[in-house]
């Protein structure tokens, strides 16, 4: 298969008209598409599942309801029309593909997929294929159950890392997913075709024998074993379709309550935003009330200059005063000892006489002394008077308040513009949060518990009734065989019949498991085929698969890897989409949307080596974190057919422009 | 189409012989056609029709000489 041109108009973010050209050239069979995210590229992806299938597919491969694929511009406008269309080549064919939805001319605003009328028109070579074989014909050329192995983003890749996980669920899921696919569709509905036409043959056998004295026993037996047959096979149905229906409940809870754990989260942070802010508008508070203090005492810092010249005066005076004061003592001292060396006439040192001349001389010295020292004021007034201006004035200090407003200025400016952006993101986690309740997680989480548990019952159940089959099958074989024995003519051509179908079941039944077998052979050599071209460690033996299609990777030595980077296992998902691809389809496109997230660039080169190599054509769609054209892509910088890129017109619309590598 | 059709055939022929259960190979072939042709159609009624029709066809072609004829 080659796919020619996609085109449409009102898809997604493409309400203009869009179209692509995919590269024709064997050689020069990679187109690449850039993007940033957001912009379209998965809805590229999605406008071929569309034009195939008739579903676009979202998150967890949810189906995209008709009315969300229509661009929300266009149904603005009341616009409600959307259609894309391929042109494509295979088995030697050129077709060309057309699907169309329009709303109901009786709807005002859809709101559901049924509210739209839907078209889809299918040529082959010129000749339009009727209504009810197209889908035959798209399962022929490119099998639904297929396009997850050729149209697939990073979002399938993880999924199929689970497969790695032993034990793990979801793997199981899948497990059962790929073996739908590679169990063959012919061989698995032929069995059910066949049963169907096996259980009306037994009621037609029955019908007949009754009709035939002295086997009215044998038919009431048979009759019976049918009819437990019929009522096993119509509980193994209602088993599976419980277990559907609970793994889809199951589904929708898990996907609600990883969008209210994102709510908790969200509730979380917003009380820590709140506390945050709290604490800058306290601290703003404080900082105004300094800010206040600070303007109240400026003044100080205008009279700090005429105050210091008064306090050195003050500061000096006092020290006179001091001074005057210590002297004062010393005289007074200096008088009380030379009176009473005159009054003793008496040396204290060596008690001898003090004679008269020395007495006048001390007599002298005391009249000087009491001179000086009535000549001395008394300032101890003074002093204390000195000492409560200065200690007053040096109350009165300059703050600096000019450089220290400054400060709190520029604190209080940055608390502001956190506030702000507080403010801001306390909106928008309210928004996130409005209307959740983490009561209503909790009651969730429990519906889901109940979930898994009721998927385990339904699935034991089904178990049981498949051994309650297989049992019923048995004795009606048994019970078969001796009708065969008695039959007569006229209820040969039911018995024949039976004895056919029963035949024809045993061996597509065996078939499936034997084919099962050869096929999972078949994914495990192409799977290793790719994986030692898309590796960079090449001293690995290989993979090896496991009956869950589990990949281990053989070292040299032939022991399992026990522990890979989270890019190795990437390199082995993609092997195993790689495999499962080419065993469940002739070659053809392969579509990579976002494939490269954790890939370093030795793994990234030796995939767009390999992959290339493998396709009719190669389409990745990509973003600049992925990909940068200038410098990423000179390993296959030959392979490049074409190159597009994805222009955003605004929030709600995007366009296509075809572009040339520098 | 691809390989494994081919591969599914193949096994279908080869279980006939391991199980010794005796189908015509026409029958078959013819079967695993009509199975090959609807394997991917969701509407299940085309092809179990076809298949009811297949058989029938086929008991008729090995009744008739046990009953001469009869319809």
């Amino acid at each position: 298969m080659k796919l020619i041109s996609l085109s449409g108009r009102n898809f997604m973010p493409y309400r203009e008209r869009f179209e692509l050209l995919f590269p024709q050239d064997e050689q020069r069979n990679v187109m690449i598409v850039f993007g940033d995210n957001m912009r379209g590229k998965t809805s590229l992806m999605n406008a071929l599942r569309w034009a195939f299938y008739g579903e676009a597919l979202g998150r967890h491969s949810r189906p995209i309801p008709l009315q969300e694929i229509i661009n929300k511009d266009s149904a603005l406008v009341d616009d409600w029309s959307v259609e894309v269309h391929v042109k494509f080549e295979a088995n030697g064919y050129a077709y060309d593909l057309r699907r169309v939805a329009n709303k109901k001319s009786l709807v005002a605003t859809p709101t559901r997929p049924e509210d739209f009328s839907r078209e889809i028109h299918l040529t082959r070579d010129g000749i339009v294929v009727p209504g009810d074989s197209v889908d035959a014909e798209i399962g022929l050329i490119a099998p639904k159950q297929i396009s997850r192995f050729f149209l697939f983003d990073g979002e399938l890749l993880q999924e199929y890392e689970t497969l790695l996980i032993e034990n793990n669920q979801q793997g199981e899921q899948i497990k059962e997913a790929i073996e739908q696919v590679l169990g063959v569709p012919a061989l698995t509905n032929g069995r059910t075709d066949i049963q169907t036409i096996l259980r009306q043959a037994q009621k037609k056998q029955n019908q007949d024998l009754k009709q035939i004295a002295g086997l009215e026993k044998q038919a009431e037996r048979h009759a019976g074993l049918t009819t437990s047959h019929d009522a096993v096979v119509r509980d193994l149905e209602d088993y599976s379709e419980r277990l559907k229906r609970v793994r889809d409940e199951r589904g929708v809870l898990e996907d609600e309550i990883e969008a209210a754990q994102g709510v908790l989260a969200a509730s979380t942070k917003l009380d820590v935003q709140k506390s945050e802010r709290k604490f800058l508008l306290d601290e703003c508070e404080k900082k105004e009330g300094e800010r206040l203090d600070l303007l109240s005492g400026a003044w100080k810092d205008l009279v700090e200059g005429v105050l210091q010249v008064r306090r050195t005066q003050l500061e000096n005076k006092r020290k006179g005063l001091l001074d005057g004061i210590k002297k004062q003592s010393g005289l007074q001292l200096q008088v009380n000892n030379l009176r009473a060396l005159l009054d003793t006439k008496t040396c204290p040192t060596c008690l001898q006489n003090i004679g008269d001349d020395r007495r006048a001389q001390m007599g002298a010295a005391l009249g000087l002394a009491e001179v000086e020292l009535q000549a001395i004021s008394d300032n101890t007034e003074a002093l204390q008077r000195t000492s409560v201006e200065l200690d007053e004035l040096s109350k009165v200090r300059g703050t600096n308040a000019k450089d220290r407003l400054r400060q709190v200025d520029t604190d209080l400016l940055s608390h502001q513009v956190r506030l702000t952006q507080i403010e801001n993101e306390i909106e928008k986690l309210r928004d996130e949060i409005a209307g959740q309740d983490t009561a209503e997680l909790q009651r969730k989480r429990i519906l889901l518990n109940e979930k898994i548990k009721e998927e385990g019952r339904q699935q034991d159940e089904i178990i049981k009734q498949k051994a309650k089959l297989e049992e019923i099958n048995g004795e009606l074989a048994i019970s078969q065989k001796a009708i065969e024995g008695l039959t007569k003519d006229r209820t040969q051509r039911s018995t024949i019949k039976v004895s056919l179908c029963t035949d024809l079941e045993k061996v597509f039944l065996q078939s499936i498991e034997q084919l099962r077998d050869k096929l999972r052979s078949r994914v495990e050599a192409l799977a290793n085929d790719a994986f030692k071209k898309m590796t960079t460690q090449k001293s690995y033996k290989g993979l090896e698969i496991n009956k869950n299609y589990g990949l281990q990777i053989i070292d040299g030595n032939g022991r399992t890897v026990p522990v890979r980077s989270a890019g190795a296992e990437q390199v082995v998902a993609l092997s195993l989409i790689d495999g499962l691809n080419r065993t469940g389809r002739a070659a053809g496109p392969v579509i990579m949307d976002t494939p490269f997230g954790r890939l370093d660039l030795h793994h990234r080169d030796n995939i767009l080596s390999y992959l290339p190599s493998v396709t009719s054509q190669f389409v990745l769609l990509v973003h600049s974190g992925e990909i940068r054209p200038e410098t990423d892509l000179k390993v296959i910088a030959g392979r490049i057919g074409a190159t597009y890129e994805i222009k955003e017109i605004s929030s709600t619309q995007s366009r296509l422009e075809r572009t040339t590598l520098s | 189409m691809s390989n494994e059709n081919d591969l599914g055939l193949e096994t279908l022929l080869a279980v006939r012989v391991q199980l010794g259960v005796d189908i015509d190979d026409t029958l078959l072939k013819q079967c695993f056609a009509i199975q090959r042709k609807y394997q991917f159609s969701p509407d299940r009624i085309q092809s179990s029709q076809a298949m009811d029709k297949l058989v029938d066809a086929h008991v008729e072609k090995t009744a008739k000489p046990a009953t001469g004829g009869e319809a």
